[in-house]
């Protein structure tokens, strides 16, 4: 069963968990888990101390891009989230992602960039409850503590023997309430597995 | 029975049945298995491991060396179970180890009685000779020596990792680690406390103390509760420390289950066993200390007992462990199990002390109750077989080293001994920290610290409980140090150190037999043989002797033994020094290391295309590539492997397959140096390429030999699309972001992984151009608009596709690529449109045959990292008017030879015979060692469109020898007659890919 697939808005499409059945955790008091399906996901490259390219950046993306490792931003068309000194993961609501691409492609045709589509090579989930950092230490190694991990920063780590990107979602004043977690689709069937092994101490019959 | 009416901190509201060999125990939750065995009396709890004596219960926790039992049956089964930690449930079924058939009668006792015959070294002095005995000799020694059974059938059970990090992580809840995590915690710090046992206290729950006013439990619960209440805070019970490795990494082992009866287990948390991997900024060691014996003759008797584990069978779990006790002692902490034993009920006989004129204050309590103190004096041996019956006590010279006059026996079925307190310095050891001799207490003690932490208490060397508490307040220092409280204070008299008792000065190793190893049966005796025998080395000494070897790692022998053999060898300890420490402070399951990651999920990660799903609802097999699940064939009802390979060949070239090609690797290339790039990476040249134009390249090390190759794609002005095998395209972009970073920071490009973007449809067939026009709108598919190797844009359903006529078979071949999401819609289309051609789904093993035929190499299969471009015969891919990696390599003596192993065809002369892959090809059907090799077998097949074996090969001097005939050795000794030939076998024009 697939709670993923959104039929009726964007037809024909699957997206990478559509096999997991993530429904055990829909409203589980302990830990909720869904999987924010069919984003758009752009790999931005360009270098941080190029002036030509950040600003363009800034301008269609209408806020600067976040210079500061591990750090993310966000702005009216994209989550941006730093990736490494030359390079940025967009994520973007499905509808803005052809126009966005259009206008980055069309602007910085003249500066050193790159902008690429990788939509279909992604996913997103989205984790929340009290066992939420718990269980995200037995996937990776980092620390997911509210003293060491604020509001601002994002992470890519190993997760299980996958790898991740880890940054929070939602927010209440400096508190993390819920963390999203995007990795590649060819993983998906794995990390949704182990996930829910994972997840299973904190299932409430 | 032996349990006392009252007191413990057991719950006898709980009362719990286990067995012990057969036979039905009750105890109570708190109990472990030793306590319960010793309140129903059981004395011999196991039989010694090469002589089986009967054996007891010695000490109270992870240094008991004699309680080890087999705990439970089947898949349950745990061997080696330290029953002095291990907590009773209802239901247990423990068995004893080493005791065949029976703990009481022990067919293999004989040993005992031969013991002489069984000297340090027996091993390697007996059972060296004849050497075609050893596997009689092996097979026998295994049989008795034992020590436990692991499970033969799958472990039920399920475990896992956890990462933590922390300020500060304390190990060891005892007076000296609650202090110091109730600082840490309460000056707002990150706090792991982890405590091997079932309830924090340490030492405290095994004493008759008051703290603060209260007595040590209440103190104990009152500091606990305050740290629960605390949010970062985590208490982990039952949880040994047990490796402490670089960079303050921890790793804990939590027994969740352990405890409880096997059907509650799982409805309790479903993990039996937690592996904490730690990350601390700060570690306090507060481990506390081990009590150790001392080497006096028959040491080993059931009934003889460290008086700290006395102390906590009588105060923590309610258990007389005798009725007669004497009590042999060279320090005043052990005067306290004398006490308790007075006070439940026990008569103390004596109390034996090899000081002159003890006057400690609990000495002289002691005395106060008419016990009787025998000074300067020593337990020179011990009657009685399966328990206790009588010591002998000796007084001692002055000098403390020889003992003199005549024996007094005094009958006892319990004799206390204590030497002294080892600090448990095993994890200050494992994280690279040094100790030293410390005289004044007889104990190494933490001295050289490397990584940031701190040793306190017991495990410091302070050994008073006043002591522990105020190292513990001070541990995170000063600026958070926290009040001590407040405890009664006592006078010591200083211990006086006695590491065994010696009966024949002249010669050391007579009489009977002083243990030091219980488990290892190594006794005082085996080191001075080892000595005399030339051993000095402590290290050798123990690889001698096997003192230490055990499951308890020498925690009660160890540094008595070294005592021992500073004594044979005539020098200090310091000068003698200490074995090494290394992980694991106590034995560690398999399941605890391995954690989840077992069986055929969570071992390998499994890559799946958006595809996976249809190729299993089609009925595939699959094959591993790596990480990645790709369809091998697709066999229909009644078919073999052969049958559907053929029947995917054939259906591809007369009329239409299809594959998922998703998992071949795909990188973006961006810039405007781009085709430079590509230029310096590629062997071929890439800056004419027009735009929408495909290119095959190959990539070199830079030892010049072949390293991935695929297809080029310019989608853009600057702007391609990198093809790479299936399993290179993580090292590819490693190795190309290498260069970018390193070698050649002035290009303007940007590599981008998008293998998992696309899914890849392979349409391959001379029937590929009507499906795929059928469905792909936007194109026109005409031979002459749509080239081969060119690439066009267009829509599936108003979904943009990329198309690349491209092919890997030699036919012609479109690879529609779409955004993964929509990847199954796309293959249904396909499908639909195939119909009418019967369209036929091909796995890899088609997919090897198909190339085969053509000769189209595979990186990884048909080379090996020795084989250079030249060794393919692909000349024409090396540019001769540009630089790149790898060229100047192929220029090197041994790369330009012209006899090197080439790559070939090879036909059978019998067509039917497909030859194995990686047979040997030699010249002649000779059988003379050796025979000259002259290469191998890379890839073999039954081409059904050939209609007969093919194989591909590399052979020595493979390009002058074409048409002669090679023998390819088979296992069985039989040769195989094959003619090199070319290496393409269908369409040697290529005509049919450019229809």
């Amino acid at each position: 069963m697939s709670i993923a697939i959104t039929m009726n808005e964007i037809p024909q499409s699957q997206s990478p968990l559509n096999q997991i059945d993530l429904s055990v955790l829909a409203d589980n008091p302990q830990l909720q888990l869904r999987e924010v399906p069919l984003q758009a996901f752009v790999i931005l490259r360009g270098k941080s101390d190029d002036a030509s390219f950040t600003s363009v950046a800034a301008q269609v993306l209408g806020n600067e891009l976040p210079i500061k490792a591990n750090t993310w931003a966000t702005s009216k068309k994209a989550d941006m989230l730093w990736y490494g000194p030359s390079e940025w993961l967009l994520v973007v609501e499905p509808g803005e992602l052809d126009s966005l691409l259009e206008e980055l492609t069309t602007q910085l045709k003249n500066t050193h960039a790159g902008v690429v589509d990788v939509t279909g090579g992604s996913t997103m989930l989205e984790i929340s409850g009290p066992a939420t950092i718990e269980l995200l230490a037995k996937a990776s190694p980092f620390d997911f503590h509210p003293s060491v991990f604020t509001r601002d920063q994002c992470v890519q780590t190993v997760f299980a023997k996958a790898s991740a990107t880890v940054y929070p979602f939602a927010i209440d004043g400096e508190t993390i309430t819920s963390f999203r977690v995007i990795f590649r689709r060819s993983f998906a069937d794995y990390l949704g597995t182990c996930l829910l092994d994972a997840a299973e101490e904190y299932v409430q019959d | 029975m032996s349990r006392l009416p009252q007191g413990g901190l057991i719950d006898r509201s709980e009362s719990i049945s286990f067995s012990f060999d057969g036979k039905t125990y009750k105890g109570y939750r708190g109990d472990t298995i030793t306590s319960a065995l010793l309140a129903n009396g059981v004395r011999v709890i196991g039989r010694s491991w090469k002589y089986h004596r009967p054996r007891g219960v010695i000490g109270d926790g992870a240094e008991e060396p004699n309680a080890l039992f087999q705990v439970e049956e089947g898949a349950y089964t745990i061997p080696n179970v330290r029953g002095t930690q291990a907590e009773i449930y209802e239901g247990m079924v423990v068995k004893s180890t080493n005791a065949w058939p029976s703990v009481n009668f022990d067919l293999m006792s004989v040993f005992g009685v031969f013991s002489r015959f069984l000297p340090a070294g027996f091993y390697y002095k007996t059972f060296m000779w004849p050497k075609s005995f050893w596997m009689t000799y092996e097979h026998f020694i295994r049989k008795a020596s034992g020590l436990g059974h692991s499970p033969r059938v799958a472990d039920p059970e399920k475990y896992d990792k956890i990462n933590a990090h922390c300020d500060v992580l304390v190990v060891g809840a005892g007076p000296s680690g609650l202090m110091a995590a109730l600082a840490a915690a309460r000056a707002g710090r990150r706090v792991i406390l982890a405590d091997e046992q079932a309830a924090f206290g340490g030492r405290l729950l095994s004493e008759r103390t008051t703290i603060d006013g209260k007595s040590a439990v209440d103190w104990v619960r009152d500091v606990v509760d305050e740290l629960s209440a605390m949010p970062d805070v985590r208490l982990l019970k039952r949880a040994t420390v047990f490796g402490y490795h670089d960079q303050n990494f921890l790793t804990i082992n939590e027994r969740k289950t352990d405890h409880l009866a096997i059907a509650d287990r799982t409805t309790v948390s479903g993990v039996r066993e937690r592996t904490w991997r730690v990350r601390a900024k700060q570690v306090v060691i507060a481990t506390g200390a081990h009590e150790r014996p001392i080497a006096f003759a028959n040491n080993d008797r059931p009934g003889v007992m460290l008086a700290s584990a006395v102390s906590s069978y009588v105060n923590r779990y309610a258990v007389k462990p005798g009725e007669r006790a004497v009590i042999f002692v060279n320090n005043d902490d052990a005067y306290q199990a004398a006490l308790d034993l007075h006070q439940a009920g026990v008569t103390v006989v004596a109390v034996v002390d090899c000081r002159g004129n003890p006057q400690g204050e609990l000495t002289k309590l002691v005395s106060s109750h008419d016990i009787r103190i025998i000074s300067r004096s020593v337990v020179s041996n011990v009657e009685g077989s399966k328990s206790v019956t009588a010591v002998e006590v000796h007084s001692i010279d002055p000098d403390g080293c020889s003992i003199s006059g005549s024996a007094q026996s005094i009958e006892c079925d319990l004799l206390v001994q204590s030497g002294g307190w080892n600090p448990a310095i095993h994890l200050l050891a494992q994280s690279g920290g040094k100790v030293r001799w410390c005289e004044q207490r007889a104990c190494f003690v933490p001295d050289v610290v490397v990584q940031a932490q701190t040793s306190i208490g017991a495990a410091n060397g302070r050994f008073s409980l006043r002591e522990c508490l105020t190292e513990g307040a001070a541990a995170l220092g000063d600026d958070v140090a926290i009040d001590v409280p407040q405890v009664k204070q006592i006078s010591v008299e200083a211990m006086k150190p006695l590491w065994q008792v010696i009966t024949d000065p002249q010669k050391p190793w007579r009489g009977p037999k002083r243990f030091l190893d219980m488990q290892n049966d190594v006794s005082a005796s085996d080191i001075y043989l080892a000595t005399r025998e030339g051993f000095k080395s402590v290290e050798h000494v123990k690889r001698y002797t096997a003192l230490g070897f055990g499951t308890d790692q020498g925690k009660t022998g160890n540094i008595v033994g070294m005592a021992v053999l500073a004594h044979a060898l005539d020098q200090d300890i310091p000068s003698t020094g200490t074995t090494t420490f290394r992980p694991n402070y106590t034995p560690i399951s398999f399941g605890a290391v391995a954690g989840g990651e077992i069986g055929g999920t969570f071992f390998d990660p499994a890559r799946k295309t958006a595809l996976h799903e249809w190729h299993e609802e089609a009925g595939a097999l699959f094959e591993n590539v790596g990480q990645w699940h790709r369809p091998w064939y697709y066999p229909r009802a009644g078919e073999s492997m052969q049958d559907a390979v053929n029947r995917e060949c054939l259906a591809t070239r007369n009329s239409v397959g299809i594959m998922d090609a998703s998992t071949l690797g795909k990188i973006e290339i961006v810039g405007k140096d781009a085709a430079e790039f590509l230029n310096r990476i590629y062997t071929n040249a890439w800056k004419k390429l027009g735009v929408n134009c495909a290119r095959y390249g190959f990539m070199l090390g830079e030892d010049g030999m072949v390293m991935d190759d695929g297809v080029t794609v310019r989608l853009d002005e600057n702007r391609y699309l990198m093809h790479t095998t299936t399993g290179g395209a993580a090292s590819v972009l490693q190795w190309m972001e290498l260069w970018l970073q390193t070698e050649w920071p002035e290009l303007e490009v940007f590599l981008t992984s998008v293998t998992d973007h696309w899914v890849t449809a392979a349409v391959v067939g001379p029937n590929s151009r009507k499906v795929v026009s059928a469905v792909v709108d936007g194109i026109d598919f005409t031979a002459d608009s749509f080239p081969f190797m060119t690439s066009r844009e267009g829509k599936v359903n108003d979904l943009y596709v990329r198309v690349n006529r491209i092919s890997f078979s030699g036919e012609l071949a479109y690879e529609v690529n779409i955004n993964a999401n929509y990847g199954r819609h796309l293959w249904e289309r396909l499908m639909q449109a195939g119909e009418e051609f019967d369209i036929t789904p091909y796995g890899t093993e088609a997919l090897h045959v198909l190339r085969a035929e053509k000769g189209y190499v595979i990186v990884g299969q048909d080379t090996d990292g020795s084989v250079s471009p030249v060794d393919l015969g692909m000349n024409w891919a090396l540019s001769k008017t540009k630089d790149y990696l790898g060229r100047r390599s192929l220029e090197r003596e041994d790369t330009i030879r012209t006899d090197r192993k080439q790559f070939v065809g090879l036909l059978t002369e019998d067509a039917t015979r497909v030859l194995p892959e990686g047979g040997q090809i030699v010249n002649d059907q000779s059988t003379v060692i050796p025979t000259p090799m002259l290469g191998h077998v890379t890839s073999s097949y039954w081409s059904a469109c050939a209609e007969r074996s093919i194989a591909l090969a590399l052979v020595k001097d493979g390009f002058n020898r074409m048409g002669d005939t090679v023998y390819i050795a088979m296992e069985n000794g039989e040769f195989v007659p094959a003619v090199i030939s070319s290496t393409v076998f269908i369409d040697p024009e290529g005509e049919r890919q450019k229809l």
